[in-house]
């Protein structure tokens, strides 16, 4: 719970116009404590002390910014290739709306701020 | 009990000790009636809570009566009540304090009783089983709790589940049970008038009444218990009955939807709660008679072994 954390998430969010070039980034993955139920995770941020539940394609997302940080482009190209035959209209917006829930959750910033 | 009548008591209740104060008679005569048999704690043990309720103005203790809970909060929580509902000021004002102020346990809003067992001829002690029961107000999980402690299961609390993260033992807190309205009569036809307070008409909750808790549940109010089994009971009059089994990510969402203080607690509530959703049978019922929600109970603990 460092001092400097709140004006960050707050710049991130000021910024936070989820576009497809901006280059996601997950800050102290190691704050992160994951516990998994059939095909749900759960997620428990000890910066923010909030809990997640994550289906899948959340998890492969935050698992994917976890190794790199990523565009939204090299996101829907990596999980279309992992998800074949799923309508890619239908993924790249499932995409965007994680991002988004990610970004307003302070799980992910962008990778300028890092 | 001599002492509350000289304005002030200390007693224990579950791992508590609990000041109370008052100078009201009506309810020091209420207190005594439905905390009979509580033990009383020592002059030197610690005070895990103080609670004064007394009446708003010097005026208000003799005109038109109305008090008001004080628990040393600076801004005060509470409202005031008219005088005849002074019990309910300090039953509130207990439920709110051990709410924000017991953090070395992770609270759930909800009945718990528990099973005992003899120890086998060998002497080994099986470990109470405890079902946790949630949901929403008006849900039936205070009548469900009155049911059960009164017939084979010791009550643990019908308003708070108190758990060590770090065993997950659960603890009891044998508080009076509170119970409304249409469950009034439902349980006076079973257990008769005497283990009831008087009514308190025109709350504002409805007519209320505290069931007295049972003696088994007093003296055995230090013996911690295993959860196994959480329900969320639905009275649904007229409704068939009806059991959904439900698990994994959802059963920890439910569970930790009825935790207190799960927000204060970080990772240590994370934890337990993930652990006891492996390890615990999760259910809702829906029942139509109180009977038919005990059986089930009793049906799913069997299972959950």
């Amino acid at each position: 719970m460092g001092s400097g954390r709140r004006p960050i998430i707050g710049r991130a969010r000021y910024f936070s116009v989820i576009e497809a070039s901006t280059v996601w980034h997950l800050p102290e993955p190691g704050s992160l404590v994951w516990r998994s139920f059939d095909s749900y995770s759960l997620l428990f941020n000890e910066r923010s002390g909030d809990t997640h539940v994550l289906d899948p394609l959340s998890r492969e997302i935050l698992d994917l910014l976890m190794e790199a940080p990523h565009d939204e482009t090299s996101l829907v190209r990596e999980l279309s290739s992992l998800m074949e035959g799923q309508d890619p209209a239908k993924l790249e917006a499932a995409i965007h709306e994680t991002l988004e829930a990610f970004d307003s959750a302070g799980l992910i910033i962008p990778a300028y701020f890092s | 009990m001599r002492g509350l009548r000289r304005g002030t008591l200390k007693f224990k209740v579950g791992p508590f000790v609990a000041r109370i104060g008052t100078t009201y008679p009506l309810l020091q005569q209420d207190f005594l009636d439905i905390y009979e048999g509580y033990p009383l704690a020592a002059p030197e043990d610690f005070v895990h809570f103080n609670l004064k309720v007394g009446p708003v103005s010097l005026l208000r203790r003799w005109f038109r009566p109305k008090v008001i809970a004080d628990g040393g909060f600076v801004a005060s929580p509470f409202v005031p009540l008219p005088g005849d509902l002074a019990i309910l000021a300090l039953e509130m004002g207990l439920n709110w304090q051990v709410g924000t102020k017991s953090d070395q346990f992770l609270i759930f809003h909800s009945g718990v009783v528990a099973k005992d067992f003899e120890p086998s001829a060998t002497g080994e002690v099986r470990p109470s089983r405890a079902v946790l029961m949630a949901g929403q107000s008006g849900a039936g999980k205070s009548t469900l709790t009155a049911g059960l402690a009164y017939n084979g299961w010791r009550l643990f609390s019908d308003e708070f589940a108190l758990m060590d993260t770090s065993d997950l033992q659960l603890y009891p807190y044998p508080r009076p049970i509170s119970l409304k309205n249409q469950s009034i009569e439902v349980m006076v036809e079973r257990l008769g008038e005497e283990v009831f307070s008087r009514p308190y008409l025109d709350t504002p909750k409805g007519t209320i009444r505290y069931l007295k808790a049972p003696g088994d549940s007093l003296r055995n109010g230090d013996r911690p218990a295993r959860l196994d089994l959480v329900v969320f009971p639905e009275y649904s009059p007229g409704a068939p009955a009806q059991v959904a089994e439900f698990e994994g990510a959802e059963a920890f969402a439910m569970l930790r939807g009825a935790s207190v203080n799960c927000d204060r607690l970080g990772q240590a509530a994370f934890d337990a709660i993930s652990d006891l959703t492996g390890r615990c049978k999760f259910f809702h019922l829906q029942y139509d008679t109180l009977d038919m929600a005990m059986r089930m109970v009793e049906d799913l603990m069997e299972e959950a072994a």
